[in-house]
């Protein structure tokens, strides 16, 4: 199965989330929806950002120029919010998953979706 | 769609909120909570399992015999330790955990637990760990339909109408400094203090010690005397078992508690001997009967809390003020919700009531905040509102038809696990 079909059929299908993106640790982006704009600076420095958020702490999450406020987060998991929206990260062993929701999702249903396929990815060591 | 809605709004909800020194329980809808008393239990380590009448919680199996709730707790009793099953806020001690929770099942609600739902409040750094423990007991143990975890400061913010704001909340063990953002906590902002009620108890300790006064806690009285002004107090010992350590200083710090409530008073500005002299003395008489007027002493105690510089024996600078704590979490927080944090500073905990606290703080803070900031205080004058405030949040929270569908309902438990708490109550 190609990356983008989790984005597609595992992430945004649900209708828990409403953009999503699968990033490599590196930087790299493999799979995203299309709509999200995503810069490679912005996703180094949320994988940075698991092993030390003072810089997203200070400064927000930025997603495609749009900035969401750092919630909480440890070296596995980022939360983001944003308005009446916001942003779930999960890492997994190589890839990083994120999942963008916005109302009338709440931010429990993304986050158990997003959580699940994280889970999912780390038992199959992707 | 993830997660089945759980039934109308009127579902008959329990909150639960375990406080440093008391726990709350109580209905969600009610404006208070049903049952306060003391989160300490005393403990008789190997006793016979001797019946005193309906008061004792004995565990299955277990040779120790436990005390809960004012009635019980206390009566003087040989070799009962008073302890309690929470360490920095979280659960420690799980079987005491139990015993209280069934405590109030039995005695207080008089109902079932699988027929209520359940919010629990917890600790804002609280751990993994602990919080899937506790799921897995309400569900698994308890069985009951339906649960939600939320942190305190959380439901603080929420009991005095806001979302976003820095909750300042004084209890006994801690003071902590919690930056909350639309019902989320900034865990990497918070700021935690020992200078809170137990800090100024010990001080209160150390003032009757240097003035060479006894505090005698009333279960040792059996008959006082009126006396004089600092006169010699008379008094007869009442006849009661060799009680533990533990059980002396805890009705001392009774004591303790009572004088701090009614004789202390924190000066709007630092503490200056000069003014301090001048301000109106303040009448107390300990339970044994001896009285006397207190000055400066009343403003020299609580000092500490703002200025920690002025504790004796201690290094200055390992401890923050309350009032540099609310800049330090504020200064750790994105720039762009400072000033929404500097506008709505939530005030609240026990030991927030001591006099002239407020006043203090705002006055701290006014000088400390960015001129292009806006500083609002908010903090509830009522003393129920003020020492419930979490519990009150619970109520709220849980009795709001739109928060219905945010419970973790048994058949999500039964179906992902006890994980789902982190997912679900973040």
């Amino acid at each position: 199965m190609s990356w983008q079909q989790y984005v597609d059929q595992h992430l945004v299908a649900t209708q828990c989330v409403t953009m999503a993106a699968i990033c490599g640790l590196d930087g790299s982006i493999w799979a995203k929806s299309p709509g999200l704009e995503l810069s490679q600076d912005e996703v180094s420095t949320m994988a940075r950002a698991f092993t030390s958020n003072e810089v997203l702490v200070q400064n927000g999450i930025r997603i495609g120029g749009t900035k969401y406020i750092y919630l909480s987060g440890d070296d596995k998991l980022i939360r983001g919010k944003k308005d009446r929206g916001g942003v779930h990260i999960v890492k997994t062993k190589t890839a990083m998953v994120m999942a963008l929701y916005a109302e009338p999702i709440l931010p429990e249903q993304c986050a158990c979706v997003v959580e699940k396929l994280g889970d999912w990815l780390i038992q199959n060591e992707l | 769609m993830s997660g089945g809605v759980y039934g109308g709004d009127e579902v008959g909800a329990l909150v639960f909120d375990f406080g440093a020194y008391t726990t709350r329980a109580g209905y969600a809808g009610e404006d208070s909570p049903k049952v306060e008393f003391p989160t300490h239990v005393g403990v008789v380590e190997g006793a016979e399992p001797m019946d005193t009448g309906a008061t004792g919680d004995k565990p299955q199996g277990a040779e120790k015999k436990v005390y809960i709730d004012y009635n019980s707790l206390f009566v003087a009793r040989e070799n009962m330790e008073m302890t309690t099953p929470l360490k920095d806020g979280m659960i420690e001690d799980w079987d005491l955990f139990q015993m209280i929770l069934d405590h109030i099942y039995k005695k207080h609600i008089h109902s079932e637990p699988e027929l209520h739902p359940v919010l629990m409040s917890e600790a804002p750094w609280n751990v993994r760990g602990k919080r899937e423990r506790l799921t897995e007991l309400m569900f698994e143990h308890y069985n009951i339909p339906a649960f939600f975890l939320s942190k305190t400061a959380v439901l603080s913010a929420f009991a005095n109408g806001r979302s976003t704001g820095i909750v300042v909340d004084s209890g006994a063990t801690s003071t902590t400094v919690v930056p909350v953002h639309d019902g989320y906590v900034l865990q990497q902002a918070i700021v935690k203090s020992p200078l809170a009620g137990d800090f100024i108890t010990m001080q209160c300790r150390q003032l009757f010690q240097e003035l060479n006064i006894d505090v005698i806690p009333p279960y040792q009285i059996a008959a006082k005397e009126q006396v004089r002004d600092t006169a010699a107090p008379v008094w007869k010992k009442k006849n009661v078992p060799t009680t533990t350590k533990s059980f002396h200083n805890y009705m001392v710090d009774e004591v303790l508690r009572d004088f701090q409530a009614s004789v202390l008073q924190l000066s709007d500005s630092p503490y200056e001997e000069q003014v301090a002299v001048q301000m109106p003395t303040i009448h107390y008489e300990l339970p044994n009967g001896y009285n006397q007027d207190f000055g400066s002493e009343r403003f020299r105690v609580c000092e500490a809390l703002f200025d920690p510089s002025v504790v004796k024996g201690m290094a200055s600078n390992t401890m923050l003020g309350v009032g540099h704590s609310v800049t330090t979490s504020v200064g750790m927080c994105d720039i762009d919700l400072r000033p929404a944090l500097y506008g709505s500073v939530v005030v609240t905990g026990g030991n927030s009531l001591l006099s002239g606290f407020t006043d203090r703080l705002n006055k701290e803070l006014s000088s400390k905040t960015p001129p292009s900031m806006r500083l609002k205080m908010i903090h509830n004058s009522g003393t129920a509102e003020r020492r419930f405030s979490s519990w009150i949040g619970g109520s709220i929270l849980a009795s709001l038809g739109t928060f219905q569908q945010m419970w973790i309902s048994k058949q999500e438990y039964e179906e992902a696990g006890k994980g789902c708490v982190e997912r679900k109550c973040p």
